[in-house]
């Protein structure tokens, strides 16, 4: 055995290690702001993603149009143009309660008369009006905001915001996190907390379910499970570095239970012709079959809801707010 | 900022030149203690030789800390439908609604659809509308699907080796008839699990492994199994080994090692 011995390489790599320790702490993990997350809540999330919005001065970073004028553009930089709508928008911004929303917010043509109006909720409504995102680019700034850790180039680092919250409020649901045509990652939470991704509502019901054509006897089934969950093999452990096995294991698993409290079921509202799928088409107004309507994305966050799924992501779900907050 | 260019000026004193070590060419083994092998796992000899430029040899001793290897990936979506068709000859195909541009209504029923071509974006493709790079993740979404398709092809590969009567033409019944079992043959049973080994993993089993005899237990009990009703209500007739065989080509194919690189 050698003995440790010191030298002056040695010396300056330790001394560089703990001084760049310190350092590094004061932004390290510990001193983030994570906020406590309580456990086994009953609170449930959705994160819309709404690509191609409206411009922020036209929907919810209006600017008064009495301060921000043609005539001093040089000054403020900003050219709101509320007058270059035409009359199908409100000449102005929109008051409601004590949110200002911009001109956009509202379509004065008849046929939206009886849709429902985010103004409407505005007592409900919390609006972050800016974030730095460092960047320009789409599929950075993308993926800023959905795990909220720049990434490397274009490459997300770390967990998306729904994953974190269903990973630390620890829930053991069938499907606690569902992500609709949306990117999703999970660097550290086990599998379960991962979200089950579809790229559209077909997708998803053919993760929910399995076609009796390839479903094998119970005995069959339980033989395979139990060959799935064998006594693990180091050799196989060995190279599990990064939990990629553990985690594939546990989503094998996951996608059982799926089977188990039949799930499924809860999403065929789009295609079944069931009195429950019908009020629900009427409710959210889309057509049978119509499942890439925004209705039906709608549809399905409110579906997920009523199988505790803790955090959904679907993307352009205009309508889910408005039904939820109702 | 004074912290910082005292930890800049240590690391630059600490990346001073270093003294040349000799190169001896020895293949002195490696401080296996660097990390911690599974209770009972037999000593490593992963640790082997690397060239150096000089045209010597010299231990590899970067082993990492927390184990040993590359970081494992999980398959693209691409990768599985190749790795299924290249270990069982077939692809999942079923009836599906896929987008048609030459139809008036967008859509068509087809009955022979690719489906892990219809479901890749789910399974992690990119579409270069909204994602550009391919997912890795090991989601439920990735486990049922792969596992869907791992059930049909093996079945089909199954069925069509029973009626192969060229032997060097099937797949997975490589060493074994479609009759024999492992009452009857007991060897050839082993020998063929041993075969799917090496086709499925790339890894040559020893047939007298635990691995080939919790195989060979899939086997046996599928193959051996009375006739039964399921809990839903589905009758089941009596196993036969092709069922047994069906069942260890799900397994090795839903298994991680096929599944990731």
């Amino acid at each position: 055995m050698r003995s440790p011995t010191l030298n002056r390489r040695k010396l300056f790599q330790a001394l560089g290690a703990l001084t760049g320790a310190g350092v590094l702490s004061r932004f390290g993990p510990g001193n983030q702001a994570f906020a406590n997350v309580m456990t086994n809540t009953k609170r449930r999330f959705i994160f819309c993603y709404f690509g191609g919005g409206w411009d922020q001065l036209l929907f919810l970073d209006p600017r008064d149009p009495a301060l921000f004028t043609a005539n001093n553009v040089a000054q403020t930089q900003t050219q709101v143009a509320y007058d270059q709508l035409g009359t199908t928008y409100p000449s102005g911004p929109v008051t409601a309660g004590n949110l200002t929303f911009g001109p956009a917010v509202h379509n004065l043509e008849p046929r939206y008369a009886n849709v429902p109006k985010l103004t409407d909720f505005a007592s409900k409504i919390a609006i972050v009006r800016g974030i730095n995102m460092g960047t320009l680019g789409h599929e950075v700034g993308y993926r800023y905001f959905l795990t909220a850790r720049f990434p490397q180039g274009v490459v997300a680092r770390g967990t998306s915001l729904a994953t974190e919250l269903t990973g630390q409020m620890q829930v053991n649901l069938p499907m606690p996190n569902l992500a609709l045509q949306m990117e999703t990652y999970n660097d550290k939470y086990p599998a379960s907390a991962g979200a089950v991704t579809a790229n559209s509502i077909d997708d998803l019901l053919a993760v929910l379910a399995r076609d009796s054509s390839l479903v094998e006897s119970d005995l069959a089934e339980s033989v395979l499970e139990e060959f799935e969950n064998r006594p693990e093999d180091c050799s196989i452990n060995l190279y599990d570095r990064t939990g990629l096995i553990t985690n594939m294991r546990h989503a094998s698993n996951s996608s059982r239970s799926l089977f188990t409290n039949k799930i499924v079921d809860r999403f065929r509202f789009a295609t079944a012709d069931d009195a429950e799928s019908q009020a629900i088409r009427s409710q959210y107004g889309f057509n049978r079959g119509d499942a890439l309507s925004s209705g039906a994305r709608a549809a399905l966050a409110a579906q997920a809801h009523m199988v505790q799924t803790t955090s959904v992501t679907p993307s352009r779900c205009c309508r889910a707010f408005m039904h939820w907050l109702r | 900022m004074r912290a910082l260019i005292t930890c800049a000026v240590l690391c630059v004193c600490a990346c001073a030149k270093k003294e040349a070590k000799t190169v001896t060419g020895s293949a002195t083994p490696t401080d296996a203690a660097a990390f911690q092998l599974p209770p009972g796992h037999p000593a490593l000899d992963m640790v082997g030789q690397v060239a150096t430029p000089t045209g010597t040899t010299q231990p590899i001793t970067d082993v990492p800390p927390d184990g040993a290897g590359h970081r494992p990936i999980r398959m693209s979506v691409d990768q599985v439908r190749a790795a299924l068709l290249g270990a069982t000859g077939q692809v999942w195909k079923g009836r599906l609604v896929v987008a048609d541009p030459n139809s008036t209504t967008g859509q068509t029923l087809v009955n022979d659809a690719d489906m892990l071509e219809s479901f890749a974006s789910s399974l992690g493709r990119p579409d270069f509308n909204t994602s550009v790079n391919e997912a890795h993740e090991p989601g439920v979404t990735f486990s049922k699907l792969v596992s869907d398709a791992a059930r049909f092809t093996c079945r089909a590969a199954v069925t069509a080796d029973s009626q192969q009567s060229d032997v060097t033409q099937r797949v997975i019944l490589h060493s074994v008839g479609p009759a024999d079992t492992t009452a009857t043959h007991a060897t050839a049973v082993r020998a063929n699990i041993v075969y799917l080994g090496l086709r499925f993993w790339g890894r040559t089993l020893d047939p007298a492994s635990p691995e080939v005899d919790q195989l060979v237990r899939v086997f046996d009990r599928v193959s051996t199994a009375a006739a039964t009703q399921d809990d839903a209500g589905t009758p089941r007739p009596a196993g036969t080994p092709l069922d047994g065989w069906r069942l260890v080509c799900i397994a090795m194919a839903t298994d991680t090692r096929f599944l990731s690189y």
